[in-house]
C-alpha cells in the first residue's frame, strides 16, 4: 500500500510526466539504487514476450535471487536494486530461458531475447518455467484466458484455417450460439458485450463468411487474451469481457516469409527489419480462392458471381531515439458475395492504430489514437434498393504505468472515444442520388479516466482501481417524440407490446446534447498466497456498455447494425463477482484452477416478438428494456509442456434473462415481457460445457492433437398449437427458450509432418460425423395438398465430417 | 364519403395452393447462411460444397407440449372500389389444434358475431360455412363504409365475449396489371410474372396486403423472402410511383388463365402483424439466425378475463383488385 511518503512521490512523478520531463521523472526517484529495465523478445520473431518473468540473481545460484518482476502487456519490465553485480535470467514457458550479467552502477537497459523452444526440446528441459498470469498463483490476475497463437496452431481446426477466437471456445466460460459463428458469449454474455481490441484498436465485428471464420489471420497473431471477469480499469466500454489480440511485431533480425495454402484460402506473411534491428515491420495477407473457379463454370450466372474474403494486416516497431517506440498497427478485412442483377453484399473492417510508448524510468508511458470502421452495403438489384450501414469510431488514449518498487504498481490515463453510428441509408441500385431514405447518424463523445493500483503485503497482493466514464451523444439529430415520453407501451388486453403515440420531433443542432450519461465502474481483485504454489483470488468487477449491436437472432449476422444510448436507452451495467483457487503441480507443469462467478446486468435489451429491426429508424418502439444474470463454476486443468501439452476444461454454467419492464401498479415486479416476465434462460445457455484439448509432439517431425466437446444442447422454442391465417399455418409458441435441442459433442483431429521448411497438415472435424443439432424448427411440409396443412419439425446440423489439408511454407 | 354496400358471400373458399414453395431463404436485406452455402456449393468450389452438403437437416420426431384450445379469428370488413359487389364483412372462426395434427382446423359454429360501425348500424353475421368457420354478414342494413370509419367486432362464444376496433384502411389503386416474361432466375423457374403499377399516395402511411387469386382461388406462396411482397408499406419510399412490382415471383399461369390482383389497404399496425405473420411462417427454415419464434398477439381480446387470449386479428380494408387473363402471345 501506498504510504504518504510514496502518494507525494507520486504526485510529483505525475506531474512531471505530464510536463513531459524525463529529467524531472528522475529527480523524484530514489537515489541509492539504480535501475535495470528493458524488454524481453522473443528470437525468433522479435516480439515482445508479455508476462516473462525476469528474476535477478546473485548469481547463476537459483537460491540466491533477489527480485523477481513480470514483464507488462508491451515486454517491458523495471526494477530498483542496490548497485551490484547482477544475473539477470528471463523465462517463460514454451522459450528457453536467457539471462546476461550486470554490473549495475547507474541505471542500465538490459533487453532479453528469448529462443523458442522446440516441442520435442521442451520435454526435456527441468527447469521450472513461470505460468501465464492467469495460472499463475502470484498473480493476483484471474478470470483470464490467454495463449499464444504458435502454441494452438497445430489444434484441429475446420477447413484448417486456425482461428484464435475459436481456440477460446475450447476453455471454459467462453461458448457460442452455433457451430458456424465466431461470436463469442463469455459467462453469459451477449456476443455484442465482448470488447475486441486488436493491439490497440476496436474491432466491431470480426467474422467473416457470415460468422463461419474470425477475422484474426493467425499468421498475423500472436498472443490472445481474454478477460472473462476482474477486468483491468484500462477498459471499458463492454458489459461481459475484453479481447484482446495482439500482432506480431516482425523480426528485427532478418527478412523472413511464410506462404500456405489450404482447402479455404491462401496466405502469405513477410517480415524484417527496419535499419539495423531499430525497428521491424510485419505484412501478412489471406484470401480466399474459391472463386477463382467461378470463372469455368458454364452458368453464366454463377460466372459473374463473386464470393470470397480476404484480410490484410501490418504492423511496423520502431524505436526512435529520444523519442520513444513507434507501434503502427493496421487491419483490413472483407467480405463480398455477390450474384450478378440479383443481389450484392459486402462488409468489413478497419482499423489502424498508432501508439508511441517510452520509459522514463520507472514510469512507462504510451499514448496512443487508433480509428476503426465496420460498414456492409447490401445491393438488391431486382429491387433497385442498396441500404448501407456503419460504425467508425475514433479514440486516442493516454495511458501509464509506474512501478513503484515494494509499493506496487499503478496505473492511470485518460481516454476519449468519439463514435459516429450511420444506422442505415437506402439508396437506389441503378441511381445513388434517387429516392435516399436515411435513418439519421447518431454521435457520441465518451471520455474516460481510470486509475488502478495493484500492490502487495506479504502473501496477499491486492489490484484495485476506478475508471469514470461518460457518453454524451450529441446532434445533429431529429429524434421521434413520444407521448409521456414512452415509445414502447404494453396493452394489457391485448397481451402485447405496442409503439406509442407520437408526438411530434425534437430537433438538435451540432454539438447540442441529446442525452448524456456517466458512471463509476470500481473494479478490485485480492489473491491470497496460501503456499508457494496456490493461492486463492477474489475479483470483482463494473462495467458499463453504451453501444450495442441490434440483433434479433441468437447469433448476430455481419448485417446487423450498432446503436447507442440515447433518449430511450439506457446503457448496460454490469457486475461480476468471482472467488477462485489456482495451483500448480510438478514444477509447473500442470496448472489447475477453478472458479466460481456470479454476474448479473441492467440496462440490457430485447425486442418485441416478431419486430422487424431492419432498416428501422425507430428502433425504441420494438425494444423491451431487460436483464441478465448468470452463474457457473469453472475448471481448467492445463498442462504446460512436456511430450503431452493441452488442457481439459469444464463449467457448470445458468444464463438468463428477464424482461425488465417497468411496474406501473407498484405491485412489485411485473409479469409483462417474454415468459410473463419470469427468468428465461439465454439462447447460450449451456448447462455443462466440457472440452480437452491434446497437443503430441513425439518428436521433431511429427505432430498430434485432439480436441473433444461436450455441451449441453441449447434453449430452443417448441409450439405447442397451431393454427390457420391468412393462408398460412402458424405455431402458438410455448415458453421462450423452454426446452432444450439434442447434446452436443463432437471430436476433432489433426496431424502435422514437417518436411525441411515446409509442414503439412492434415485435419478431420467432427471426426465421427455426430449429426449437432444447431437448431430445430417447425413447419409446414411443402408438398402438402392445397388446403390442408401437414407440418413436421427438422433439426439443422452445419457441419458434417469435415476433412482438410494445408501446407506451409516459412524462408 | 359514403358508399352503400351490397352484401356479399366473400371469398368462403379460403383453400391455398402451396405448390410453390421454395426452400432458398433469402429476404430483401438479409443474406442467410444457408443461402450463402448454397450459392457456393458449385462443384468448382469444392471446399463451399463440402460445407453445404455436410450443412443439411434432418426431420425428427418430437413430442410437443400441448395446451388448451384458443380462438383464432380472421375478420375483415372490405370496401372494394373495383367489385362493389364484394364489399362487405365476413369473419372465420377456429380454434387451435396440436401442432401435427394435420386434419382441418376445427371450425366454431355456434358463436354470436356482430359487426357494428361508427354509426352504431348494427350487423349480425350468420354461419354460411359451418366447415371453416366463417360467419358472413348477409342480412340487415349494410356497414357504412369509408377510410377512417371505425368498427367494432364483437364475438360471443364459450361464455367469453370477444372484442376488437378498428379503423378501416385507405386502400391503393392498381394503376395497371399485365404479365412479363422472365427468364430463370437464381432461386426461381423461369415463368410468366403477373406485374403491377401503382401511384402510392404523397402521404406516408399507406400499406397494402396482397391476395392473389388463380381462376378463383387464392393462392399465395409463403416462401422466405416473399413476406415483404405479400405486405409492403410505403415507409421508405411515400408517394412512390411503383411499377413491375410482382406480388408473386412464383406463380406460373398457363395461357387462358384468369389472375385476380387484390390489393387490401392495411393500417400500419396490421401491416406489422402481418409482416410478423409471414416472417414466421417463411421463417420455417429455421436458420440458426432467425428471430426467436414466438406466438404473434393480434388486435382482438378477450373481454371476459385474459385468458384464453385469442389469437388472430380483425381488419377494415379499402380493396382495389383487378383481373387479366394471359393471352397466348407471351409465353415463348
Amino acid at each position: 500500500m501506498p504510504s504518504p511518503g510514496t502518494a507525494a512521490r507520486l504526485v510529483a512523478v505525475l506531474f512531471a510526466t505530464f510536463a513531459g520531463s524525463e529529467a524531472a521523472v528522475q529527480a523524484v526517484q530514489e537515489s541509492a539504487e539504480a535501475r535495470i529495465s528493458g524488454y524481453v523478445r522473443s528470437a525468433e520473431t522479435s516480439d515482445v514476450i508479455r508476462g516473462a518473468a525476469v528474476s535477478v540473481s546473485r548469481s547463476e545460484l537459483p537460491d540466491s535471487v533477489v527480485a523477481i518482476v513480470s514483464t507488462n502487456r508491451f515486454g517491458y519490465y523495471s526494477l530498483s536494486l542496490p548497485p551490484g553485480v547482477y544475473w539477470v535470467e528471463a523465462v517463460r514457458i514454451g522459450f528457453a530461458p536467457s539471462g546476461a550479467q550486470v554490473q549495475l552502477d547507474a541505471d542500465q537497459t538490459v533487453d532479453l531475447v528469448l529462443s523458442r523452444r522446440s516441442l520435442a526440446a521442451a520435454g526435456l528441459t527441468v527447469r521450472a518455467d513461470r505460468l501465464p498470469a492467469d495460472m499463475n498463483p502470484a498473480s493476483a490476475e484471474m478470470s483470464t484466458v490467454r495463449f499464444s497463437v504458435p502454441d494452438v496452431e497445430r489444434l484441429p481446426v475446420v477447413l484448417g484455417e486456425t482461428d484464435p477466437v475459436r481456440t477460446l471456445t475450447l476453455f471454459p466460460g467462453v461458448s457460442t450460439a452455433n457451430d458456424g459463428t465466431s461470436a463469442i458469449n463469455v459467462r453469459g454474455g451477449r456476443a455484442d458485450e465482448n470488447l475486441i481490441v486488436l493491439d490497440n484498436s476496436q474491432v466491431f465485428n470480426p467474422a467473416h463468411a457470415i460468422g463461419f471464420f474470425s477475422t484474426f489471420n493467425s499468421d498475423a497473431i500472436d498472443d490472445v487474451v481474454l478477460h472473462k471477469g476482474a477486468i483491468p480499469a484500462r477498459f471499458g466500454g463492454r458489459t461481459a469481457s475484453v479481447l484482446e489480440v495482439f500482432q506480431r511485431e516482425g523480426n528485427r533480425d532478418r527478412f523472413a516469409s511464410a506462404a500456405s495454402i489450404g482447402l479455404l484460402s491462401a496466405r502469405a506473411s513477410f517480415e524484417g527489419p527496419i535499419g539495423s534491428g531499430e525497428g521491424s515491420w510485419l505484412v501478412a495477407g489471406r484470401r480466399t480462392y474459391g472463386d477463382a473457379f467461378l470463372v469455368f463454370s458454364s452458368d453464366p450466372d454463377l460466372k459473374k458471381s463473386k464470393v470470397y474474403f480476404y484480410d490484410l494486416n501490418l504492423r511496423s516497431n520502431l524505436d526512435v531515439p529520444g523519442v520513444g517506440t513507434f507501434l503502427v498497427s493496421g487491419f483490413v478485412g472483407r467480405d463480398r458475395l455477390a450474384l450478378p442483377d440479383f443481389l450484392g453484399t459486402s462488409w468489413g473492417n478497419a482499423a489502424g492504430s498508432v501508439r508511441v510508448n517510452r520509459a522514463f524510468g520507472p514510469l512507462f508511458s504510451n499514448f496512443t489514437v487508433s480509428y476503426s470502421n465496420y460498414d456492409y452495403y447490401v445491393e438488391v438489384t431486382s429491387v433497385d434498393r442498396t441500404v448501407i450501414s456503419r460504425i467508425a469510431t475514433f479514440n486516442a488514449k493516454l495511458d501509464q504505468t509506474l512501478e513503484l518498487e515494494e509499493a506496487g504498481t499503478l496505473e492511470f490515463g485518460l481516454h476519449a472515444e468519439r463514435h459516429a453510428i450511420h444506422p442505415g441509408r437506402l439508396e437506389s441500385t441503378a441511381d445513388p442520388t434517387l429516392n435516399q431514405f436515411v435513418i439519421d447518424p447518431r454521435r457520441a463523445m465518451t471520455p474516460a479516466a481510470y486509475v488502478e493500483h495493484e500492490a502487495s503485503v506479504g502473501p496477499l497482493t491486492v489490484r484495485y482501481g476506478l475508471r469514470a466514464s461518460m457518453f454524451v451523444r450529441t446532434g445533429p439529430e431529429t429524434v421521434q417524440q413520444y407521448e409521456n415520453g414512452r415509445p414502447l407501451v404494453y396493452s394489457e388486453e391485448r397481451g402485447r407490446f405496442e409503439p406509442g403515440v407520437e408526438s411530434g420531433m425534437a430537433e438538435y443542432k451540432s454539438g447540442d446534447v441529446i442525452s448524456s450519461y456517466w458512471g463509476l465502474e470500481p473494479r478490485a481483485s485480492v489473491r491470497l498466497g496460501l503456499t508457494t504454489v496456490s493461492s486463492l483470488k477474489l475479483g470483482y468487477s463494473r462495467l458499463r456498455q453504451e453501444l450495442r449491436l441490434v440483433s434479433n437472432s441468437n447469433s448476430p449476422s455481419p448485417l446487423d447494425t450498432w446503436d447507442m444510448v440515447g433518449p430511450y436507452l439506457e446503457p448496460a451495467v454490469s457486475d461480476q463477482l468471482a472467488l477462485g483457487y489456482v495451483t500448480t503441480g510438478a514444477g509447473g507443469r500442470y496448472s489447475f484452477s477453478a472458479e466460481a462467478y456470479g454476474r448479473a446486468a441492467t440496462g440490457q435489451t430485447d425486442f418485441t416478438p416478431g419486430a422487424d429491426i431492419s432498416f428501422n429508424e425507430q428502433l425504441e418502439t420494438v425494444t423491451v428494456p431487460s436483464e441478465s444474470r448468470s452463474w457457473g463454476i469453472e475448471l481448467l486443468l492445463r498442462k504446460h509442456r512436456g511430450e503431452i501439452s493441452g488442457w481439459i476444461g469444464y463449467s457448470l454454467a445458468r444464463s438468463e434473462l428477464r424482461t425488465d419492464w417497468p411496474d406501473d401498479s407498484g405491485a412489485g415486479d411485473s409479469d409483462i415481457g417474454i415468459n410473463g416476465g419470469d427468468w428465461y434462460p439465454s439462447p447460450y445457455d449451456r448447462t455443462h460445457d466440457l472440452a480437452a484439448a491434446v497437443i503430441w509432439s513425439p518428436d521433431g517431425l511429427w505432430g498430434l492433437s485432439a480436441n473433444f466437446v461436450f455441451a449441453t444442447g441449447l434453449p430452443t422454442t417448441f409450439p405447442v398449437a397451431r393454427y390457420e391465417l391468412l393462408g398460412v399455418l402458424l405455431g402458438d409458441y410455448g415458453p421462450r427458450n423452454g426446452y432444450r435441442l439434442p447434446d452436443y459433442h463432437r471430436l476433432d483431429v489433426s496431424a502435422t509432418r514437417k518436411f525441411g521448411r515446409g509442414e503439412l497438415r492434415f485435419g478431420v472435424f467432427n471426426a465421427y460425423n455426430r449429426f449437432n443439432a444447431q437448431s430445430m424448427y417447425f413447419r409446414q411440409v411443402e408438398e402438402s395438398s392445397p388446403g390442408v396443412f401437414e407440418t413436421e419439425a427438422a433439426e439443422f446440423s452445419l457441419f458434417g465430417i469435415v476433412p482438410s489439408v494445408s501446407y506451409r511454407w516459412s524462408f | 364519403m359514403r358508399t352503400d354496400a351490397e352484401s356479399s358471400t366473400g371469398p368462403s373458399g379460403l383453400t391455398v395452393i402451396a405448390n410453390f414453395r421454395e426452400r432458398f431463404n433469402f429476404r430483401v436485406m438479409y443474406v442467410s447462411r444457408e443461402r450463402f452455402l448454397r450459392l457456393s456449393g458449385v462443384p468448382a468450389l469444392a471446399v463451399f460444397a463440402a460445407l453445404a452438403a455436410s450443412g443439411c437437416e434432418r426431420i425428427v420426431d418430437v413430442e410437443l407440449p400441448s395446451a388448451e384450445p384458443r380462438l383464432v379469428v380472421e375478420g375483415r370488413v372490405e370496401l372494394n372500389r373495383s367489385v362493389p359487389g364484394n364489399s362487405g364483412a365476413w369473419v372465420r372462426l377456429t380454434v387451435t389444434g396440436d401442432y401435427f395434427d394435420s386434419s382441418p382446423a376445427t371450425p366454431v359454429t355456434d358463436a354470436e358475431v356482430r359487426i357494428t360501425d361508427q354509426e352504431e348500424t348494427l350487423a349480425e353475421l350468420s354461419l354460411v360455412d359451418p366447415a371453416e368457420g366463417v360467419y358472413v354478414h348477409l342480412d340487415g342494413p349494410p356497414l357504412a363504409m369509408a377510410p377512417g370509419y371505425t368498427y367494432q367486432l364483437e364475438i360471443r362464444w364459450d361464455g367469453d365475449t370477444y372484442l376488437s376496433d378498428v379503423e378501416m384502411a385507405m386502400g391503393t389503386p392498381i394503376d395497371s396489371l399485365y404479365f412479363e416474361w422472365e427468364e430463370e432466375f437464381i432461386g426461381r423457374p423461369a415463368g410468366l410474372r403477373v406485374k403491377v403499377d401503382y401511384t402510392d399516395p404523397p402521404e406516408p402511411g399507406h400499406s397494402i396486403l396482397y391476395e392473389l387469386f388463380l381462376n378463383g382461388e387464392p393462392v399465395i406462396s409463403p416462401v422466405p423472402g416473399n413476406e415483404f411482397r405479400l405486405v409492403r408499406s410505403d415507409r421508405y419510399r411515400p408517394g412512390e410511383e411503383v411499377t413491375g412490382f410482382a406480388p408473386d415471383p412464383l406463380l406460373d399461369p398457363d395461357v387462358g388463365d384468369r389472375v385476380t390482383v387484390r390489393q387490401v389497404g392495411l393500417t400500419t399496425t396490421l401491416h406489422d402483424y402481418m409482416l410478423a405473420v409471414f416472417e414466421q411462417n417463411a421463417l420455417g427454415l429455421g436458420n440458426p439466425y432467425s428471430i426467436p419464434s414466438a406466438t404473434i398477439q393480434g388486435n382482438v381480446v378477450n373481454s371476459t378475463s385474459v385468458n384464453p387470449r385469442p389469437l388472430g386479428y380483425f381488419g377494415a380494408h379499402e380493396v382495389f383488385e383487378a383481373t387479366v387473363v394471359v393471352p397466348d402471345t407471351l409465353i415463348p
